[in-house]
């Protein structure tokens, strides 16, 4: 009966050590639900979703560079960037949709200079996209003056923020198309193992056939344009360009990769993990608003739940 | 591994002899260049290119008022940068550093009364605060094995939120009178804050160079687990890395506190990226074991010559920024080893 129990034990060990972080959001929720007047309710619910769009987004993107091993500390100041040029952009009245996928162009285009000084040239990714994120966080502020550039265009705003379609939001549905594509693209095409076998060995994986660094630009390329996407769904909703919408943005991303069970390490992560870990931290800082704690609190906590998830998160 | 290099025939110093003959048979005119001179030697060379060629920009620069000016702006980023030099030494990075010039700052000016008596044993206390929240950051790098700008950025976002707890929002009070002496005092017509930051320097790379604690950062730095076989706390001496350098930033804080008179929450946002530059333009490796505090101290008054030419020149806010990050990604491309051995076959010619 012993050696029956214990390897049943065991696995349930390692169950619970696997998705502790699961655990810990939905005794979280759980908390909420219970002590945080009207939380558990459809609207709120909607709100949320609609909150941790932006970084849902943008933590799609990043898991694929997170499991490729590589970091990348620049979405922030990209979306911004993307944020103004998609305004100025429609302020020449160039097409929503042209604007919108020139930007996504731009956006995958910065992604893939990072990939290229990451890999080519060897230098650390977090220095790479520090430098860009220095480099696009003044080009967003200089682009205009610091002047935010106000959109009037309807197709934009319905198609970014403001639209909905089948009883959902505009930013509901961008979450879920996003998913989906990235879900595909990373546990089901060749791509995603590739992605998978870079990040857990390197040199294995070149040594079995893949080029790791066009797989790492390719990784960057997604983050950009995920990023660009977040910013313009950013200047939808305030229905302006402004230089600073995404700043220190790059902090909740990177949380809510790691807080869905990516190793910061690399090889290890899921899609639908990352989309989880956004919509924790939209649950979290959307709770301890309505319990009435103030912001600097809930940033204390934001750090804290870093720390303890990657510490957590150790394969 | 152990077995292979039996402990002590590892460590054991090569005799002074062979050491000796080594010298003597390399005694090429460039091979007794370490590249930390050169770089050294190259950036306070266009720093002084760089204030003598701003008099064309303008006629108040490239005075011995403007360089008392890049001197006095410089030594918030010296102070900054030598912490983060230890950080960068043992293949780290510090990115709470914003965060802990703001809480120095806020800390001091709160804190300290400028009419009271009480800022002499107050500073070091302050400093103490400082040094414990970089303990954080180094216990969650070795003991948790948390990435170093993971733990750091998470540190510094704990850091910053507290600052703006305390305050609630607004920083009060003035800085006391040692402080805005230190900033703009002169003594017998020298700036105390030249003195001040020549003798920071000297004891910064004397520590870095010269004792055994600063010898062991280069170890651990060139190789965490050889360092360990040879008998070195790593653990102990990251830790203390980590420490010296929130102390340090706490310390710019306090100068700043002292040079405004006042602290802001954002006192430290514009310190983060020009100290890792500085660090960087100073020829360190960014993956540790290698770097020194003068060349670091060269590359933070390049910046700051830079800085000051530039909004001379009435270039907006925003492309200082960009020209920052530019500054970092060319330095790091510039800097590797490969140019390294370029340049000393130039030199050899």
């Amino acid at each position: 009966m012993k050696s029956s129990s214990m390897p049943m034990r065991a696995s349930a060990m390692n169950f619970f050590r696997d998705h502790i972080t699961y655990v810990i959001f939905l005794a979280i929720t759980l908390y909420f639900v219970l002590f945080a007047p009207h939380f558990a309710s459809v609207s709120t619910a909607s709100a949320v979703l609609r909150i941790t769009a932006i970084v849902s987004v943008m933590a799609i993107g990043m898991t694929f560079v997170i499991i490729c091993g590589e970091i990348d500390l620049s979405v922030g100041s990209v979306a911004s960037f993307s944020g103004m040029i998609g305004a100025l952009l429609l302020d020449q009245s160039v097409p929503a949709y042209v604007a919108a996928l020139l930007v996504l162009g731009a956006g995958a285009s910065i992604g893939a200079v990072s990939g290229v000084l990451v890999t080519k040239l060897r230098i650390p990714s977090f220095l790479v996209t520090l430098g860009m994120l220095s480099i696009f966080s003044g080009l967003a502020l200089t682009i205009t003056g610091t002047r935010p550039v106000s959109i009037v265009d309807d197709d934009f705003s319905n198609l970014f923020w403001n639209g909905s379609f089948l009883g959902m939001q505009a930013p509901i549905w961008w979450t879920i198309v996003l998913t989906a594509v990235g879900y595909y693209l990373l546990h089901q095409m060749p791509y995603g193992r590739r992605v998978y076998a870079t990040g857990g060995n390197a040199v294995a994986a070149r040594f079995s056939g893949v080029r790791t660094d066009g797989v790492k630009i390719f990784a960057f390329a997604i983050s950009g344009m995920t990023a660009s996407l977040a910013g313009l769904m950013l200047a939808a909703r305030s229905t302006a360009g402004n230089p600073s919408l995404g700043a220190g943005l790059e902090l909740d991303v990177i949380a809510a990769v790691i807080i869905g069970g990516t190793s910061l390490f690399g090889g290890y992560g899921s899609i639908v993990g990352s989309v989880v870990g956004a919509i924790f931290i939209g649950i979290l800082g959307f709770g301890l608003l309505v319990l009435g704690l103030s912001t600097s609190i809930q940033e204390v906590i934001k750090g804290a739940i870093i720390i303890i998830a990657v510490s957590l998160n150790r394969r | 591994m152990t077995e292979a290099h039996p402990p002590g025939a590892t460590v054991a110093p090569a005799p002074r002899a062979q050491r000796q003959t080594e010298r003597v048979a390399d005694n090429r005119r460039t091979a007794r260049l370490r590249p930390e001179t050169i770089t050294a030697v190259c950036v306070f060379g266009i720093s002084i290119l760089l204030v003598l060629g701003s008099r064309f920009v303008s006629p108040a620069l490239g005075s011995w008022d403007h360089v008392n000016t890049i001197i006095l702006l410089a030594s918030f980023l010296i102070v900054v940068a030598f912490g983060q030099g230890i950080v960068i030494m043992i293949g780290g990075l510090d990115l709470s550093v914003p965060a802990l010039i703001t809480l120095g700052g806020v800390l001091t000016t709160s804190w300290i009364d400028a009419s009271s008596g009480m800022s002499l044993p107050l500073i070091p206390a302050i400093l103490l605060i400082c040094a414990c929240i970089g303990g954080i950051s180094g216990l969650g790098v070795t003991l948790l094995r948390i990435p170093p700008f993971i733990m750091t950025m998470a540190t510094g976002i704990i850091t910053a939120s507290a600052a703006l707890g305390l305050t609630s929002g607004t920083p009060r009070g003035a800085a006391p009178p040692i402080l805005t002496a230190l900033m703009k005092a002169s003594w017998i017509g020298i700036p105390v804050i030249l003195l001040f930051i020549l003798a920071f320097a000297i004891l910064g790379s004397v520590l870095q160079g010269r004792t055994s604690y600063g010898r062991r950062l280069t170890a651990i730095g060139a190789n965490p687990v050889a360092a360990h076989v040879a008998g070195i706390a790593v653990r102990s001496s990251v830790l203390i890395a980590y420490m010296l350098s929130a102390a340090a930033s706490g310390f710019a804080g306090m100068m700043l506190a002292g040079y405004a008179n006042g602290a802001t929450l954002r006192m430290g946002d514009d310190y983060l990226l020009p100290s890792i530059a500085a660090v960087v333009i100073g020829g360190s490796s960014i993956l540790g074991g290698s770097g020194s505090f003068v060349a670091t101290i060269g590359g933070a008054i390049l910046l700051t010559a830079l800085s000051t030419v530039i909004s001379a020149l009435g270039i907006p806010q925003g492309w200082r920024t960009v020209i920052e990050g530019s500054i970092i990604l060319i330095a790091l491309l510039l800097l590797r080893e490969n140019t390294f051995a370029f340049l000393r076959r130039r030199l050899a010619r």
